[in-house]
């Protein structure tokens, strides 16, 4: 809530409260919260897909010689 | 005079302030959309690649592969070198990312070295977008069809 000094005019506080709802309106609009980067995180090897899928890396290397 | 005075701070309040607010934000968002989308690549790659290297696996018990075949399954393991590079740097990524977030609010830390946290966040989002465009670039090489990012 803004609060000016008495006597101050109309002309002023009003568009200097429209200015703040800006500001409150362009925050709000895009909040500045933190993103939780751990579900990002990439924990499965190639290996692990691999296996998955019901094959190794040796097995690979095995259709490979054949 | 009172009047103009009020009205130029007004203008200077309302447009300077989100103005600067806007830029950080806009980085991190930037940093972690380039986050979120290295982790589908990353995913949706390595998973196909594994499927189509299943599948080439399991005609080799029936029969033996051709010498395109046998060519494809040495391109994945090609890929499937790159990707364990791609996931050591783009977890390194997401913890620089994280310190740059956090060099933001530590009200000890200089604006010099908040700067320079801005600064090494945003060379490594152009390094790890760049890594994850050449990860496309190979997947498409060996027909793996990944998702529209953007």
């Amino acid at each position: 809530m803004l609060v000016l000094a008495p006597g101050v005019p109309d002309s002023i506080v009003k568009p200097v409260r429209l200015g703040l709802a800006l500001i409150h309106a362009i925050r709000d609009s895009e909040p500045d919260k933190d993103v939780d980067l751990k579900k990002f995180e990439i924990t499965q090897e190639f290996e692990d897909k691999l296996r998955q899928h019901g094959v190794t890396s040796e097995e690979i290397e095995e259709a490979l010689r054949n | 005079m009172l009047r103009k005075t009020s009205f130029v701070i007004l203008i200077l309040v309302v447009f300077t302030l989100p103005a600067c607010a806007a830029t950080n934000k806009t980085m991190y968002q930037q940093q972690v959309r380039a986050a979120e989308v290295g982790f589908r690549v990353y995913e949706t790659v390595a998973d196909q690649a594994a499927a189509k290297a299943a599948g080439l696996v399991k005609q080799s018990r029936t029969r033996r592969l051709v010498d395109t075949e046998k060519d494809t399954l040495r391109k994945i393991q090609g890929l499937a070198k790159a990707l364990g590079s791609y996931k050591d740097l783009h977890n390194a990524y997401l913890g620089i990312v994280e310190f740059a977030r956090k060099a933001q609010k530590n009200s000890v830390a200089t604006d010099q070295e908040k700067k320079d946290a801005i600064v090494m966040a945003e060379v490594n989002r152009l390094k790890i977008e760049a890594m994850t465009q050449n990860l496309l670039k190979v997947a498409s090489i060996l027909g793996i069809e990944t998702m529209p990012l953007r």
